[in-house]
């Protein structure tokens, strides 16, 4: 896993990224103006098929946006697959524990990191930001029911 | 729908023919046999027959179904017309003809009150305005026809009288028409009430019912529109047939008077119905429908004066006079009277509909024409002349024109309401009398907290003397819950004169969550405020516990004070302030106007000192109630140089919030111009996202999806967002205050009858053009080019897509004119420039470069960097 300080960056424009944000669920419904900040805080990780980019039971504050490539959640029940544009460990940045699963790359890829005093930033700033957290929450506990009945 | 009409109208037509078999008969025979000095003693029993026909036919609505209804009433209408024959015609008895005088009066409203309460089943409020106007057109063209008929025919069959039988033939085909409809709309019209909860009301449930209906503002307006409306066609009634009874002596050339005149009168309004109403209703709306009657009638009065005044009233020129302002009446009430009022109650729950209309219809004008007769009797022991009853109209109509606008302002804010399914509102706990009182001191004794708050608050909502003594008792409550409510309950009315209140909060100051709150309440309202209260609110809301100034804010927000004002003020501008400052803010928002002055010119960085000030300030100050600073603020959304940031602010803080919890409704006048700036904001967007359709269609293939087109549009989207968003603000600040979600749903068109009222709402709310333009902006079934069509359809110019689409999107990457005032629009189209056309790209980028918004700067420099 390479951070971007180190190579040129894939997508350095503001507008880019805030449309990569925006194909996430969790960012869909943001105005493009609102995810600017936010976008300009991100940071882009490279990655390897193989590199490990979470390992759980690591205590860390910082969300992953996969943008290409395809990575594995390893959990003790089981295995599921991400793809663009997934938000992998989002939890971490809203309640911060252990991580609960691994991530391995399947694929060469790259995502961008986003750090928890940011998103609290951005949240304190934007609280349209906060709704589509909730929304996106609210939605994931649906799944969850859903999956379980 | 052109059933309905049809057989609506053909109802109406035999009612009009009802009426002209009737009246040209009886008024001949009357004023023959006793002149028209007797008319007001019939107007008293048309009275008190009207009120007893109003209180039965009510009573019978809530028990029969309206198809049932009308064939009832029309049953007893036939039997009394052809008693009435009989006693004429075997016995001579011309006393039968007051029956019949009181009769007519009586038969019209009832008679509209089976066709209306069945119309206003069949159709919603819109088209009902569309509709109504045709369906009583048939009224004027049955009299017409009747009276012409009358006029003609009187002197072929050998007794005015027999002209009642040709009633009766009609009345028995009016009641055919009631039952073929019932058949065709069974569900409507055959459908009884459900049964009331108590079947055996006793007379005071059935007073506190009629009053509870009147108590309803709409309802007591309409009445007294209709009362208003009943006198005047009444007195103006009695001018025509004084002066007629006058002119013509004998019963047969008074009958053909009678009949020609009516079928004139009837023919016109028939034109007017035909040619003019519904064309005039669907223009201009409601308002004109309910305030044109009167304002023609007073201009008929002034001109009716002026002729008196001239030649005098014995001529056929006053009598022409007086038939011209009979006209007028008569037809702007078949026009546009009797559908608006029939549009109004639409604006009531549906439980209410049919007594509010048998009150304000079947006994308004029976109780009009009572009026009318006492006034006349009085008049005539005066030996007051006609000229006299004249000028008597033209007050009444003034006063009616009055009430026209009031009902309209009535029935505006009803609509909102019959959306939101809200009937009653919550009624305090009253303690009143032993038994009440007992119950109260057993729940402030409770073991619970509930129980103990609950108490407390039924002590201060009947104002009881023993609230400061049980307040004291409850500061020192185990439970913080009730110390808290007792705070709460302490909080909004001065401390002078309640020593043993103010002594008791005196007793608990202190480093405490409840010790700082009680300090907010002795600076907020005890006149002799203690520098140590003063000392300890300052503290705690500069404390970095986070309890003490949350609980200062609650404080200061409960019982604001001047002195709070500037330590409020320094508590906004710190990096992360108590969550409960706006609300603090807002309880001081009187005080705030110089404040806001200044702040407003600044322009700060929102996570600077100044800009949090700035921003807590304007948005405490907009969602606060009516303030003089919050009017000059909303002032500030018409200035032409008002940035798009600070209309984001302005406009967002009108949303409903938790902590406004009343919030005032904000004057339509003050939002218009943002209001259509917002719509076309969204129409040149609508355009932008076609603009970019063909500029960028097809779109290239491969695995690329387009992320550059996919930026433009999402920016071009936001805009739209956002300006629906605002449009929907702005609508519900000056329509809906609590909130627009139910107004929305109604809008979506699962119940059509619900989206014609919110499309109603809008145009009482904004007036017609502002509220279609909100309709197409907000409109949640229109797609993009419906939209576009809407917003075209409601008369919104502004920026078209003609030309060549890139050099229109160049256009708004560089915005020359500031139409947009959007950096990060620009941004966005400017990054997708480059796959349309690289020269644009170039060009806009190069006028970009240096743009001090840091995104476009950015896009401008990658772009020429290309």
């Amino acid at each position: 896993m390479k951070e971007s300080d180190s190579l040129p960056q894939s997508h350095p424009l503001t507008v880019d990224r805030v449309a990569l944000l925006r194909r996430a669920s969790l960012f869909a419904t943001t105005p493009g103006r609102v995810l600017a900040g936010l976008a300009a805080r991100l940071e882009e990780v490279v990655f390897d098929a193989g590199d490990v980019l979470i390992t759980a039971g690591a205590v860390e504050e910082w969300l992953l946006i996969l943008v290409e490539g395809e990575v594995e959640v390893v959990r003790p029940d089981g295995r599921v697959r991400m793809r663009p544009v997934d938000i992998i460990g989002e939890l971490a940045v809203l309640d911060p524990h252990p991580r609960i699963a691994t991530v391995v790359a399947r694929t060469d890829g790259f995502a961008f990191r986003l750090d928890k005093q940011d998103f609290d930033e951005a949240l304190r700033l934007r609280p349209e930001i906060a709704t589509s957290v909730i929304t996106a929450l609210a939605r994931r506990i649906r799944e969850i029911r859903e999956l379980g009945g | 729908m052109r059933s309905r009409t049809a057989l609506l109208a053909g109802q109406t037509t035999a009612l009009g023919l009802m009426m002209a078999f009737l009246v040209v008969p009886a008024s001949a025979l009357f004023l023959h046999a006793y002149g028209a000095s007797t008319l007001p003693w019939a107007y008293l029993v048309v009275a008190v027959a009207g009120v007893l026909t109003s209180a039965l036919v009510s009573r019978a609505g809530r028990r029969m179904s309206l198809a049932g209804l009308a064939s009832g009433l029309i049953s007893a209408y036939v039997a009394i017309v052809g008693a009435s024959w009989l006693a004429l015609v075997l016995w001579d008895a011309v006393w039968a003809t007051f029956v019949l005088v009181v009769l007519f009066p009586l038969a019209i409203p009832v008679g509209f009150v089976a066709v209306g309460s069945q119309a206003v089943r069949l159709f919603d409020v819109r088209e009902l305005k569309a509709q109504f106007p045709r369906v009583v057109a048939g009224f004027p063209i049955g009299f017409a026809v009747g009276g012409l008929v009358a006029g003609v025919i009187v002197g072929v069959l050998g007794g005015v009288e027999q002209l009642l039988i040709l009633g009766l033939v009609c009345g028995l085909a009016m009641l055919g028409l009631v039952r073929r409809t019932a058949r065709e709309f069974p569900a409507e019209l055959l459908a009884r009430p459900d049964p009331q909860p108590r079947a055996r009301a006793s007379a005071g449930v059935r007073r506190d019912r009629r009053t509870s209906v009147l108590r309803d503002p709409l309802v007591a307006a309409v009445l007294g529109y209709q009362v208003l409306s009943g006198a005047v066609t009444q007195l103006l009634d009695f001018v025509v047939w004084e002066r007629a009874a006058a002119t013509f002596t004998d019963p047969q050339s008074l009958a053909r008077f009678q009949g020609l005149y009516g079928s004139v009168l009837n023919l016109t309004s028939i034109l007017f119905v035909a040619l003019a109403a519904s064309w005039l209703l669907r223009t201009y709306g409601l308002r004109l429908g309910l305030a044109a009657n009167p304002a023609l009638v007073l201009v008929a009065c002034l001109a009716m004066l002026a002729v008196g005044q001239g030649s005098g009233v014995a001529g056929l020129g006053f009598l022409t006079m007086a038939c011209l302002a009979q006209v007028t009446d008569i037809t702007s009430t078949d026009g546009l009277t009797r559908g608006s009022v029939a549009a109004t109650y639409q604006a009531m729950p549906p439980e209410r509909r049919l007594p509010a209309q048998t009150l304000a219809e079947g006994a308004g004008t029976p109780v009009a024409i009572g009026l009318v007769g006492a006034l006349l009797l009085l008049m005539q022991a005066l030996d007051l002349d006609v000229i006299a009853v004249v000028w008597v109209v033209l007050v009444l109509s003034l006063v009616w024109l009055v009430l026209s606008l009031v009902t309209y302002r009535s029935y505006g804010r009803h609509l909102a309401d019959v959306l939101r399914h809200r009937t009653w509102d919550p009624r305090a706990l009253r303690v009143e009398g032993e038994a009440a009182e007992e119950m109260v001191h057993r729940l402030l004794g409770s073991a619970e907290a509930s129980a103990r708050t609950t108490g407390l608050e039924a002590l201060a909502d009947s104002g009881s003397p023993d609230l400061d003594r049980e307040l004291v008792r409850a500061l020192g409550d185990p439970d913080p819950r009730v110390r808290s409510r007792a705070l709460d309950l302490a909080a909004p009315e001065s401390l002078a004169g309640r020593p043993l209140l103010r002594d008791g909060l005196a007793g608990i100051l202190g480093p405490t969550p409840e010790g700082v709150r009680a300090a907010a309440i002795l600076i907020g309202r005890d006149p002799d405020v203690d520098p140590h209260a003063l000392g300890l609110w300052t503290d705690a809301l500069a404390s970095a516990d986070g309890a003490l100034a949350e609980a200062a804010v609650a404080g200061a927000a409960m019982a604001p004070h001047p002195s709070q004002l500037p330590h409020l003020l320094d508590a906004a501008a710190r990096p992360s302030p108590p969550l409960g400052i706006l609300e603090a803010l807002a309880a001081h928002a009187d005080m705030l106007g110089p404040t806001l002055t200044s702040l407003w010119v600044t322009t700060a960085d929102p996570s600077s000192e100044s800009g949090r000030q700035r921003d807590l300030v304007v948005r405490a100050v907009a969602g606060a109630g009516r303030s003089r600073p919050r009017r000059w603020l909303l002032d500030c959304l018409d200035e032409v140089g008002l940035s798009r940031s600070d209309l984001r602010l302005v406009v967002g803080s009108l949303a409903p919030t938790s902590w406004a919890r009343q919030p005032a409704t904000v004057p339509a006048s003050v939002l218009a111009g943002c209001l259509d700036a917002e719509a076309v904001r969204v129409h040149a967007a609508l355009v932008g996202l076609d603009q970019l359709q063909s500029a960028g269609a097809p779109r290239p293939g491969g695995s690329d999806p387009g992320l550059d087109l996919e930026i433009a549009e999402s920016a071009f989207r936001d805009e739209i967002d956002e300006a629906r968003r605002h449009v929907e603000i702005l609508f519900g600040a000056s329509a809906c205050p609590r909130g627009t979600a139910w107004f929305l749903r109604a809008l979506e068109g699962s119940e059509p009858q619900l989206r014609a009222t919110a499309i109603e709402l809008t145009e009482t709310t904004l007036g017609r053009h502002r509220g279609a333009i909100t309709v197409a902006v907000l409109d949640p079934t229109l797609d993009d080019a419906s939209r576009v069509d809407a917003l075209a359809a409601a008369g919104l110019g502004g920026t078209t897509g003609t030309g060549d689409p890139v050099a229109w999107l160049a256009d708004v990457a560089t915005d020359p004119g500031h139409t947009w005032d959007s950096a990060w629009l620009r941004a966005s189209v400017l990054r997708c420039l480059p796959r349309l056309s690289p020269a644009h790209a170039s060009r806009a980028a190069l006028a970009l470069a240096d743009d001090p918004d840091p995104v476009v700067a950015q896009t401008a420099a990658w772009v020429l960097r290309r």
